[in-house]
């Protein structure tokens, strides 16, 4: 299974329910105590908002972890403790073996990992509420339903039929990460 | 040096660098405890952490000039120091460790690195080539003081020679762990390679002329041959280090991307860190103050260019690498994700602990085992 997550910028309102649920259900701890993410400077989740002002007009892209087929935070790791998942294809972090060495941030160029401020270990997409459930809280939340969640390996899933129909890009394909994440264009 | 042998002498210098090595490690130790996240991932940690390791390495210049090449000076100056040098090594590279462990958020579980070693990571090859040097040079100086009662010159030639092969795998690896990362452009894996490992030749020699000179203060034929020798490695080093900085301006400059990135260095916002600490001082005036110290055998020259090195030595490291944090490229193209850095006060705290460690620790060893010139091994087969 390689799973993906498709984000439509057609459909997006910039609402920033993905942004807000990925946060209060992921980190509660730190909206509780008014605890950002300062490495951002921004919310304790894992989704990040780049907006970028082309011709007076805004274009937005929510960015967080790719979930690259040749990551390069998994490549950096020391440990081991940034690994692929063989089950769903997503790149994972396993806390009880991270020193915190913090190569995996640096080595994103996605810029999709943060330092938890309190655990001081480095955070990303899927959050531990995400992996619970073992659902996207991005996506169940989204009322335009411009996200999606599926397998790339499954001809039929809602995923592939979507590649299939419209024109595509992924973020800083040139780097030759494989990211698994898909926007929309048109 | 009688105060340093001698018994009373010696047994004053022993507590008082004792005491210090303990407060440095309880400095150390507090500023872990006071960490917080920083806004950039690796802050002034990391570029000390290099620092002390590069200056490490200068166990090479006395493996290679002495035991490989076989120069031992005139008058066997040079084998009088290569004790002296190793353990300066030894005692830099403990400072080394524990910056960069104190970097870690748990460094508790670093042993996870050997035991779920990562092939495709730098950092994990770091570790491991570091562990080995550091086997090596400590083999190195036993058999180097075991030798004082018995000729052991083909081991310290294979173990020279094992030395330098590891010590260049290990600072090509400590230069890729920064080069090859694709998220930060300025930072390059060739050229960086290059430069680490002139960089532990020029910081070695002047850790080396800082640390060891004053042991040769009072013999002027010493002083005189440590003068010339450590000056001409200063020259040499300092002449490459300037090239390969031209280069990397170069290259940089036909790099729209990376010049993004690296003007911030050389035109921008740390532009006259780069220009008045790394070129003019560190380049321009350590290269006069060498060239003066050389040819007229002034030690207090080389010695100010020592100092003046190592200053800009980790200036140099800090802009490379924090600064090319603070500017990245972003998922969009053409546009950048700032960061600002400032110097938090655990940092201070740490470094500050590492400094106090440093020449503790160095004379902690001189006190406990025979590495002065003359002096021997008379208990548990190593200790003075």
């Amino acid at each position: 299974m390689r799973l993906a997550f498709v984000w439509d910028s057609r459909r997006c309102i910039g609402c920033m329910a993905c942004v807000i649920a990925c946060a209060s259900a992921n980190h509660p701890e730190l909206l509780r105590e008014a605890k950002p993410n300062p490495q951002w400077n921004w919310l304790g989740g894992n989704i990040r908002v780049v907006v970028r002002d082309v011709g007076g007009r805004p274009v937005l892209r929510l960015v967080s972890c790719q979930h690259c087929d040749n990551p390069p935070c998994v490549h950096a790791c020391p440990t081991g403790a940034s690994y692929i998942d063989e089950r769903t294809g997503f790149v994972r972090l396993d806390p009880s073996k991270c020193v915190g060495c913090k190569a995996c941030v640096v080595a994103c160029p996605y810029g999709a990992r943060w330092l938890h401020p309190v655990t001081m270990l480095p955070e990303k997409c899927p959050g531990p509420f995400c992996s619970e459930i073992k659902k996207a809280v991005c996506a169940e939340v989204c009322p335009a339903g411009a996200r999606l969640v599926g397998d790339l390996d499954d001809p039929e899933s809602p995923v592939n039929e979507v590649l299939r129909k419209y024109k595509t890009e992924r973020m800083l394909e040139h780097l030759g990460t494989e990211p698994k994440w898909f926007i929309i264009t048109g | 040096m009688g105060g340093v042998t001698g018994a009373p002498g010696r047994l004053t210098a022993f507590i008082v660098s004792l005491i210090l090595v303990i407060i440095g490690l309880a400095v150390i130790v507090y500023g872990f405890t006071r960490k917080e996240v920083h806004v950039i991932s690796w802050g002034l940690l990391v570029p000390a952490y290099t620092f002390f390791a590069l200056i490490s390495g200068s166990a090479i210049i006395l493996e290679g000039a002495h035991t490989v090449l076989g120069y031992k000076g005139p008058r066997g100056e040079l084998a009088r120091i290569v004790k002296i040098g190793l353990w300066f090594s030894i005692a830099t590279a403990v400072c080394a460790w524990l910056l960069i462990a104190a970097e870690t958020t748990k460094p508790w579980i670093f042993w996870r690195i050997f035991t779920d070693f990562n092939v495709t990571s730098r950092i994990a090859w770091m570790v491991l080539l570091y562990a080995i040097y550091a086997v090596i040079v400590i083999i190195q100086l036993i058999v180097v003081i075991r030798a004082a009662s018995g000729s052991l010159e083909k081991v310290e030639l294979a173990l020279a020679f094992l030395g330098i092969i590891v010590a260049v795998a290990l600072y090509s690896n400590l230069a890729q762990v920064y080069g090859t990362i694709a998220a930060i452009p300025a930072w390059y894996g060739p050229h960086l390679a290059a430069y680490f490992i002139v960089g532990v030749v020029l910081l070695g020699a002047a850790g080396q002329t800082l640390f060891i000179m004053p042991y040769a203060w009072r013999d002027e034929e010493l002083k005189g041959f440590l003068t010339q020798f450590y000056g001409r490695i200063m020259i040499l080093g300092v002449l490459i280090l300037a090239f390969l900085t031209v280069w990397n301006v170069i290259t940089a400059w036909y790099n729209p991307g990376v010049w993004a990135v690296y003007s911030e260095i050389v035109a921008g916002a740390y532009s006259a860190w780069f220009w008045i600490i790394v070129v003019l001082i560190g380049i321009i005036a350590v290269l006069v103050l060498a060239l003066y110290a050389t040819f007229k055998r002034n030690a207090p020259a080389l010695i100010l260019a020592a100092i003046l090195t190592l200053i800009a030595g980790f200036v140099n490291l800090s802009l490379l690498i924090i600064v090319s944090q603070t500017k990245v490229p972003e998922v969009l193209g053409g546009l950048y994700r700032l960061a600002a850095f400032h110097i938090t006060s655990w940092e201070a705290i740490i470094i500050v602990g590492a400094i106090i460690l440093w020449p503790s620790l160095y004379v902690l060893g001189q006190t406990l085992l025979p590495l002065l010139p003359g002096e021997k091994p008379k208990r548990l087969f190593i200790f003075k």
